[in-house]
């Protein structure tokens, strides 16, 4: 019986399956990121160094400078943006990225919130999950400790 | 729950108003969706953030040209953050030609809106200053917590190109700090200092508040003295970049805390905390991620030097040159700067070896270019940057220990 988690949608888009990559630390995208890569270049961060793209990125809320949504936004011009974005709570700037990324680029980055645990502390690094932001929604397929 | 429309914004909604104003509020419309809230609100002023090639890259400037091409123009009185480069002489602070193009595009599409060009961080000391109670819709984390905690004002951390949909429209999502329910204390942090906060305690305690409270609503306890704005302006901005402070109570100095009692209303704190004089050395300690002496440069102006803080540069200084082996810059906006020429106080510092760099700041213009190793400040945001924007180490301490170390050449 896989986990599952309900929570609440605060960007919509399709449903989806990827990696997690977990931090417990806030993120702020401005000076969080390389826009152009997904590196986490933030040197007080404990992902520094590590990617972002193209994973389920999820971090306790956001954090930092208010140009977070421009930055998100660069990311999926230039296809370095996380598949979806999970936090214990949702700060307004990381959701508006993800509403905006559907807008100016058509492209699918839900963000869920409010899963009534520490998602941080429930998820793994390397979990494989399957989001669905309709049914708010997140499943861990595979633990990482299993393969 | 479906977000409450009147009549008005029907029909901006249904193209009625035109294409950018139809554009803006369907973006609006699903933020309020996303977050739950009720309904829009109208807003006294805007401040944008969509404002420099080096933080909103090539989407950015996209985006404000597709809505630019829309025919927008803001309703409300709209300032913006500082300009991505020096704005008097781009070339002299070796800004690239490529990027120096993309700022123009950016500024030429913000400009065609109707911004007012007043490019700064501090858009609170200028033509929209913000009044107790009012809503704003203000991005820039250091202005959006001076307006919440200085001014009792009332925005939330407005985002960048969503900023330029409020402007279009004269209005915002009623959510997070325009509601007097989320407005109280959450935690409570027991200053113990026996004594006024000297001038770099203000951006240490900023940065360690920041850590402590992330986007908690701290309740400040036991600060002595008057704090003059500027120093709330070092503190608010520390906290908001180390952290999400986007509104703090400080007890007897704020004005929606005018009492323990009036700062939590009917909340209790969830947790308290102290700090002493060893925590924010401690601090200290832990923002200078560089332990040696040498220098390479002096940046003084995040936020944005104010009129004050120049002249207190010019007469720390005292007539003394800075050394010909470090660079001395300070960061203003255009009113500070005119006010300085007119009080001879610019023609001084520059022969004495300060350069003033108009209109931007070290974080947000292309600074990299100079190969700068160390940077030395005294701003507790600039700390927590510059590692990643400027790509330098950082060297923190008060106004006078950088004047003192522009003297000698390196840090004291």
């Amino acid at each position: 019986m896989n986990k599952i988690f309900q929570g609440r949608t605060a960007a919509a888009g399709h449903v989806i399956e990827g990696e997690a990559i977990v931090s417990s630390m806030p993120f702020g995208f401005f000076g969080g990121c390389n826009p152009r890569t997904g590196m986490v270049i933030d040197k007080w961060h404990d992902l520094y160094d590590k990617s972002i793209t193209g994973k389920i990125f999820v971090y306790p809320e956001g954090r930092g400078s208010t140009v977070g949504a421009a930055v998100m936004l660069e990311l999926v011009r230039t296809k370095s943006a996380p598949l979806a974005i999970l936090n214990n709570h949702c700060e307004i700037i990381s959701q508006c990225g993800c509403i905006l990324a559907k807008k100016f680029y058509d492209v699918d980055m839900p963000m869920m919130e409010a899963f009534g645990v520490d998602i941080t502390q429930e998820i793994q690094t390397g979990d494989w999950l399957r989001i669905d932001p309709e049914a708010g929604t997140v499943e861990i397929l595979r633990r990482s400790a299993d393969e | 729950m479906a977000v409450f429309l009147t009549e008005e914004e029907r029909a901006i909604l249904n193209g009625e108003q035109g294409e950018a104003r139809k554009f803006a509020m369907e973006i609006l419309t699903t933020v309020a969706e996303g977050c739950g809230a009720k309904r829009l609100i109208p807003v006294q002023s805007v401040h944008l953030v969509l404002h420099t090639y080096k933080s909103c890259f090539d989407a950015g400037v996209e985006a404000a040209e597709k809505i630019a091409a829309m025919g927008a123009k803001f309703s409300v009185p709209t300032t913006i953050d500082p300009y991505g480069m020096d704005a008097e002489d781009w070339k002299a602070a070796k800004t690239p030609e490529h990027y120096a193009h993309m700022q123009m595009r950016l500024a030429k599409a913000i400009e065609s809106m109707g911004v007012i060009p007043y490019w700064t961080c501090t858009p609170y000391y200028g033509f929209t200053i913000p009044k107790f109670g009012e809503h704003l819709a203000w991005t820039e984390s250091s202005a959006v917590a001076f307006a919440n905690t200085v001014l009792g004002a009332r925005s939330n951390r407005e985002t960048a190109i969503v900023d330029v949909c409020c402007a279009i429209l004269g209005r915002t999502v009623e959510t997070g700090l325009h509601l007097q329910e989320n407005r109280y204390g959450e935690v409570r942090v027991n200053l113990e200092l026996d004594r006024p906060l000297k001038q770099w305690e203000y951006g240490a305690l900023g940065f360690r508040l920041g850590k402590t409270l992330g986007n908690r609503i701290g309740v400040v306890t036991g600060m002595q003295g008057t704090p003059t704005h500027e120093n709330l302006k070092t503190l608010c901005a520390a906290g908001a970049a180390s952290g999400s402070i986007a509104l703090l109570h400080i007890v007897g100095i704020t004005p929606e805390a005018r009492t323990v009692e009036e700062a939590f209303g009917p909340k209790s704190p969830t947790a308290v905390y102290t700090i002493t004089e060893r925590d924010l050395l401690d601090t200290r300690s832990d923002m200078n991620t560089h332990k040696g002496n040498n220098i390479d440069l002096i940046a003084l102006g995040c936020p944005q030097y104010t009129i004050n803080e120049i002249v207190k540069v010019r007469d720390l200084l005292a007539g003394r040159k800075i050394a010909s082996n470090i660079q001395f810059w300070i960061y203003a906006n255009s009113f500070a700067i005119d006010m300085v020429e007119k009080m001879g106080v610019r023609k001084e510092l520059e022969e004495a070896g300060v350069t003033i760099r108009a209109e931007t700041c070290m974080i947000i213009s292309p600074i990299h270019e100079w190969n700068f190793r160390v940077i030395m400040t005294d701003s507790g945001k600039c700390v927590h940057y510059g590692p990643m924007e400027c790509n330098a180490e950082m060297v923190f301490g008060s106004t006078e220990e950088c004047v003192e170390a522009g003297v000698a050449g390196h840090a004291i």
